[in-house]
């Protein structure tokens, strides 16, 4: 499965401003979506341990960090096989996942680097 | 293993003793089922014709499926759109198993299908087609298996956490390797931004490298759970099922072939973990008599409504009782109505899948002039019984 990259800068960084970074993932599709996205040595797990979908923020300083996000869509046969999902940063949706398991694959996964450059908040 | 050998000799003795009156045990109860719940059933199309539509290809693909010769029109749609990839109508996973959000696990649980078909009689071929409309609601979500499955995946205390705690660990530690990769990549090119052809090369190593093993034993497990949820013979759950079929001579008018509505209500309460209570209300008129179709049509009109307590007890469920009654009366002999006005039921597992199942009661007679007495045994060769089954509206 491909995580798709987008609005992302040359070398596939992202620049915003600090301190507090806004995170969040949303699912729109009607399969299970697990992600964890590692902002250096943080990690980030989606969705939240009651299966509530993850919005927060994230306080970091200024600096660049090197960022892994891994996505996983399973499906057992009671749901649907559609999986449509997006992580935006600072209200930037910089990654997504987006199609349908086709019949007879129950799972699938990607992985997606990318840059983190937090600038001095004004 | 001697009380057995007598037990399976009463019960044949008894299940020939019955033929001899040609009754069928599934005909002694009345069918609290929802009836009809799809567009292919009210028309005798098979199953394997019927596409679930997911997605605009899927529609596609159907429509045509039903321009192929071969086929002879005969086809059937089955659409669940909150379940479906059809924006805006698909319902989105998370909002599903909201428990603020009761009216969208409604849209949700809603599916509606259309079906045709050729039906052969006296010679000339007649069109048939029906549309239905099934809602199938939980009334307690956690008996839902798309909330159970969903559940199982993600919630951390859920029925897989072991397997999901695997995952996640499995997640942190291939990030942080993918992390030191490009940390390294970027020193070896001098410190320069990576370009995306080499970010893509190190993530698409990083996938290969690593093994989907972790997420294969959390889907097998999730798939377990809703296994077992599905199983679940006393689960709260409401169906409501509302259809209509015609049928179409060459160059004739259109018929009606029924008009279905049917509201079935099975309850079980966390206070009495052991029992069901069913309710259903089932309604079928403009039922067109077959036979009747070249002369002048005459159509029939069968009301139903029926309660049923169920008591499952024992190691493992061994024993099934139930009580039920029915409206059904004398004066109308049709099928449903040769079904017990008051029963007793009674199921008990003798050893692994041989069942002895008991019915009692009073019924209509089957020319529907008069009630009478009935009783029935039987012994089933089968790891389920029929009355655990019965129970739940189907």
């Amino acid at each position: 499965m491909k995580i798709n990259a987008k609005n992302l800068g040359s070398g596939r960084t992202l620049v915003v401003e600090g301190k507090g970074v806004p995170i969040a993932f949303v699912d729109r599709g009607q399969t299970a979506v697990l992600a964890t996205l590692t902002i250096e040595d943080t990690d980030i797990d989606h969705p939240n341990a009651d299966g509530t979908p993850v919005k927060t923020t994230k306080r970091l300083d200024a600096g660049t960090y090197e960022c892994a996000l891994t996505m996983a869509v399973v499906r057992t046969d009671a749901g649907g096989a559609g999986y449509d999902s997006d992580l935006s940063i600072a209200g930037i949706p910089i990654a997504s996942i987006r199609g349908s398991l086709p019949d007879g694959k129950k799972i699938d996964r990607g992985v997606l680097s990318f840059t983190l450059e937090v600038t001095e908040a004004l | 293993m001697k009380n057995l050998a007598i037990l399976l000799a009463v019960g044949l003795l008894g299940n020939a003793a019955c033929a001899a009156d040609d009754p069928k045990l599934n005909d002694f109860l009345i069918d609290l089922s929802a009836g009809h719940v799809a567009a292919f059933q009210m028309i005798g199309l098979d199953k394997s014709a019927v596409t679930d539509l997911q997605t605009p290809k899927d529609l596609v693909a159907a429509l045509q499926a039903a321009g192929d010769s071969d086929s002879k029109g005969a086809f059937g749609l089955a659409y669940s759109p909150g379940r479906s990839a059809f924006v805006p109508v698909s319902v989105a996973i998370s909002d599903y198993v909201d428990p603020s959000k009761p009216l969208t696990r409604l849209w949700g649980s809603a599916t509606f299908s259309y079906a045709q078909n050729k039906k052969s009689l006296g010679g000339v071929d007649y069109s048939q087609n029906a549309v239905a409309a099934h809602v199938a609601y939980y009334l307690n979500s956690k008996d839902d298996p798309v909330v159970a499955g969903f559940n199982a995946v993600v919630l951390k205390d859920g029925p897989c956490k072991a397997a999901l705690l695997d995952v996640r660990t499995g997640f942190k530690k291939d990030n942080r390797t993918l992390v030191q990769r490009i940390k390294d990549k970027k020193k070896e090119v001098g410190g320069r931004d990576l370009t995306p052809e080499e970010r893509d090369r190190i993530d698409e190593e990083m996938l290969a490298s690593t093994s989907n093993s972790s997420v294969e034993k959390l889907q097998v497990c999730a798939q377990n759970y809703v296994n077992a949820v599905k199983e679940k013979w006393n689960a709260s759950h409401v169906d409501v099922v509302l259809g209509q079929g015609w049928i179409k001579s060459p160059g004739g008018g259109r018929l009606s072939l029924g008009r279905h509505a049917a509201l079935a209500l099975s309850v079980g309460l966390d206070e009495m973990p052991n029992s069901l209570f069913n309710l259903t209300v089932r309604r079928v008129d403009k039922e067109l008599e077959l036979d009747t179709i070249t002369a002048t049509p005459a159509y029939k009109r069968t009301s139903t409504a029926g309660a049923r307590y169920t008591y499952g007890y024992g190691d493992g469920r061994r024993s099934y009782l139930l009580a039920e009654v029915s409206n059904v009366k004398t004066g109308s002999p049709t099928i449903a109505n040769a079904a017990f006005k008051r029963a007793l039921g009674f199921d008990y597992k003798l050893a692994e899948g041989v069942w002895l199942e008991l019915r009692a009661g009073r019924a209509v007679t089957t020319d529907g002039t008069k009630t009478e007495s009935k009783a029935l045994f039987n012994l089933k060769f089968s790891p389920e019984t029929t009355l655990a089954k019965d129970a739940q509206a189907k």
